[in-house]
């Protein structure tokens, strides 16, 4: 792994003019992978590590959506969103750029291994800390100034009162990006980030689509998946469909049917990869 | 003179013949017992004495050797004190005993009363095994309705005895009426029904699948969702137990002294309650005289551990061997006792820390890092020993004011089904259940047919899902066939029985699962 890495300073010529115009430019950045991405338009998903269903789904299909109209995904291999956005992106096969607070050789955290190997291969991991540098809580928040730099705006999912992607936006905000955030309950404590930066003035997020038109692209028409469904998975489909998330026993209610039943074709529609669990509870996963 | 009587050592819940050698020879007076008595073997001397002075009897002067043959065998209890004072009277000549095999059970009182004493049951039941069923049991009035359990089809006499007097009468020849009373059945009607537990349509019945298997289960769920509630009603959906089961647990209880006048006989399949907060001991047993733990106590019943997850490793760990061979092996001072465990695991356990991940209403106080060490805590020696895991939600208020839930009596009769047709199958092997089913045995009864292979093949390779698991999928899928009465197992059982170990393999604990 150590031979992959490589370093670029600020002096040299493919050092990308964005990063060299900050005030707190870093000096040097260090690199595993494809550095011609960051020539790449890209757009930040960011989002807290602590995160609901709802939170999850969306930063994935906004991924999606942003690979499918070729625009790259940034964001900081953290727990949590920024892991759903790197992995929907390297899932469709498009291209992703991980930031780390932390040496590019060091994995974190580390149940992420497998997502930190597959960007290191497919995408972009970039550092400003030297290879080695164990993670520290502060150094979060300066990668956090880069993230924002390398994009041309940013996307907050979910985020709490005091979530560290709102650090993301705010630098973002100085550097004069564009900031989207997404909506969400405000019972939600996980929304409340994003529902006060909307009030500050950040874009709201109502369709994945919204943050393509944002910057200025023409969203190519999205071709709906065919889902290919039994009868009964239709039926829980419709269901699902019709109140976003739901418990086994509210569709056996809803559905007259017996919870071993509906269990077996769930097992199905999980493997399918149309519904997701979490806590119990079914979502969608596949809109 | 020498006199030899009889009684029956315990270890555990084995029994060992005791015989008891009194000697009485010129001397100045002394009583001593040999033979590796505990301290209240020991006292046995004082009670023995005033007893019988007591019963009106003439203690006899000199010296009194009193010696439990086999000499070597560790001897607990305060059972000796009949077979003692029985022994010493016909030493001294008092008695003039009859050639009848008898053995003497019972503790003394002071007055002269014969005390009930605990593992009764378990001696008898050695005595029955032991072949020789034509001799007499002398054992306290009280402990006879447990003892009939195991003597009421056999020709072993119960001579239940009240006093010292008595027992002395009988053996002089003034014959006391063998106990005829036929094991009593005390059922107490189960105060709680699943009916109670409103909502929860999806947990009942998977708990009834699991109680139908007798396959283990963990409910994860925020405080107060209905776990414990759940939990504490599994027991009585399970199929009555057989007089071998019965005699079994009783003999347990009986040797841990926990029968009493109210519940001489367990008749109800045991439910057990354990917090995280148990030690060792008392969850698998011990002390220096081995006493039977919790999963012992619930031998062909349910044991429920509370919040699983803050049990400590190590304790947990210990529950290994006795799921994986159905019973307990207890060390003590280079001796081994061996207790029954054969029960159904449920666990409970919060799905964070703080117990209100997920929850509407309350805030999770926890970190991310918190959540990923408790999750992970699921992993590992927890997920060995778990085959199906459940989520519990808050039932909706409309569940609980609604009047359509699912009673007792009708899971119960699922199990029934299912638990008979698994007799049928595993007649003549040693397993009853779908859960002990092992490598080659799942081969024979769980055949699939190819759309199911091909499943099975498509789950094992793209989920990545460990041999173990594929084998407690296939275990659970059997049971599930079962409830179904289904001879062969469907797809539909497979996915069925994927989604119920589908949080044992890590899903659960990973918060970016994505897509």
């Amino acid at each position: 792994m150590d031979n992959n890495i490589k370093e670029i300073s600020r002096g040299n010529k493919d050092f990308p003019w964005f990063l060299s115009a900050m005030d707190d430019a870093p000096d040097k950045l260090y690199y595993i992978g494809n550095f011609d991405l960051l020539k790449q338009r890209a757009v930040a998903i960011v989002g807290a590590r602590k995160c609901s269903e709802y939170g999850i789904q969306i930063a994935a299909k906004i991924s999606k959506t942003l690979v499918y109209n070729d625009v790259a995904v940034v964001s900081g291999m953290a727990a949590g969103i920024d892991s759903a956005a790197h992995r929907a992106a390297i899932n469709q096969k498009g291209k992703t750029i991980a930031v780390l607070g932390c040496g590019v050789d060091v994995c974190y955290p580390r149940t992420s291994m497998d997502l930190y190997k597959k960007i290191c291969s497919d995408g972009l991991v970039i550092s400003e800390y030297p290879p080695g540098t164990e993670p520290k809580p502060w150094y979060f928040p300066m990668r956090n100034r880069i993230i924002s730099a390398i994009s041309e705006a940013v996307v907050v999912v979910e985020a709490g009162e005091k979530s560290g992607s709102l650090i993301t936006a705010l630098k973002a905000a100085e550097q004069g990006k564009e900031i989207f955030a997404v909506p969400g309950n405000i019972n939600n404590e996980y929304s409340i980030g994003t529902n006060k930066l909307i009030q500050d003035g950040a874009r709201i997020v109502t369709e994945a689509e919204d943050i393509i038109k944002g910057i200025g692209i023409v969203p190519g028409a999205y071709i709906k998946e065919e889902i290919n469904m039994g009868k009964d998975e239709r039926q829980i489909y419709d269901v699902l469909m019709r109140k976003g998330e739901i418990t086994l026993d509210e569709i056996c209610v809803e559905l007259v049917k017996s919870p071993t039943q509906i269990n077996g074709v769930l097992a199905i529609m999980e493997i399918k990869g149309i519904i997701s669990y979490r806590l119990g509870k079914i979502f969608i996963a596949k809109f | 003179m020498l006199a030899k009587t009889e009684t029956i050592a315990l270890k555990g819940i084995r029994g060992m013949r005791v015989t008891v050698e009194t000697d009485i020879s010129k001397g100045l007076p002394y009583f001593t017992i040999i033979g590796l008595g505990d301290a209240a073997v020991k006292e046995s001397s004082e009670r023995v004495r005033r007893a019988i002075a007591n019963s009106g009897f003439k203690y006899p002067s000199g010296r009194i050797t009193v010696n439990l043959s086999p000499a070597y065998a560790y001897k607990r209890g305060s059972h000796y004190d009949l077979s003692i004072a029985i022994g010493v009277l016909t030493a001294s000549g008092i008695i003039q005993s009859k050639p009848i095999r008898r053995i003497f059970i019972g503790e003394l009182s002071l007055d002269g009363r014969v005390l009930p004493v605990k593992g009764a049951l378990p001696m008898a039941s050695f005595v029955i095994e032991g072949g020789d069923d034509c001799c007499e049991l002398i054992l306290p009035e009280a402990n006879c309705i447990e003892v009939s359990l195991v003597t009421s089809d056999t020709r072993v006499k119960l001579i239940p005895v009240k006093t010292l007097d008595e027992a002395v009468r009988h053996v002089e020849g003034n014959l006391i009426n063998a106990y005829d009373g036929k094991p009593m059945i005390c059922r107490k009607s189960s105060e709680s029904d699943f009916a109670d537990v409103k909502g929860h349509s999806a947990a009942k019945s998977a708990i009834a699948v699991a109680m139908a298997g007798a396959h283990s289960i963990l409910l994860v769920g925020s405080p107060g969702t209905g776990k414990t509630m759940l939990a504490s009603r599994a027991a009585g959906i399970l199929p009555p137990m057989d007089i071998g089961e019965k005699l079994e647990t009783t003999k347990i209880y009986s040797a841990a002294g926990s029968l009493s006048e109210g519940m001489p006989i367990i008749e109800d399949r045991p439910f057990r309650y354990v917090t995280a907060r148990a030690t060792k001991m008392q969850l698998v047993g011990g002390g220096t005289e081995p006493m039977p733990g919790e999963i012992s106590f619930a031998h062909n019943g349910v044991l429920f551990i509370d919040e699983m997850l803050e049990m400590p490793r190590g304790i947990l760990e210990s529950l290994r061997e006795p799921m994986e061979e159905k019973r307990v092996r207890i060390m003590r001072k280079g001796i081994s006792t061996v207790f029954p465990a054969d029960f159904i695991l449920i666990g409970a356990a919060n799905p964070c820390k703080c117990g209100f991940l997920g929850d509407q209403f309350h805030k999770c106080t926890c970190s991310q890092t918190d959540i990923d060490n408790y999750r992970n805590k699921l992993s590992g020696p927890m997920a060995d020993r778990i085959d199906m895991c459940i989520e519990i939600l808050k039932p909706l208020h409309g569940d609980l004011t609604g009047l359509e839930t699912q009673s007792t009596c009708e899971l119960k009769k699922k199990v029934q089904i299912a638990r008979e047709i698994q007799k049928d199958r595993f007649k003549g092997l040693n397993i009853c259940c779908n859960s002990r089913m092992n490598v080659s045995q799942l081969e024979k009864f769980c055949v699939l047919d190819l759309e199911c292979t091909k499943f099975m093949e498509q789950i094992y390779e793209v989920y990545g899902i460990s041999t173990r698991r594929y084998h407690k999928i296939l275990k659970l899928a059997r049971t599930l066939a079962d409830i179904d009465e289904e001879e062969h197992i469907g797809e539909n059982h497979l996915a069925s029985a994927l989604n119920y170990t589908r949080a044992l393999s890590g899903s659960l604990g990973k918060c970016d699962s994505g897509e």
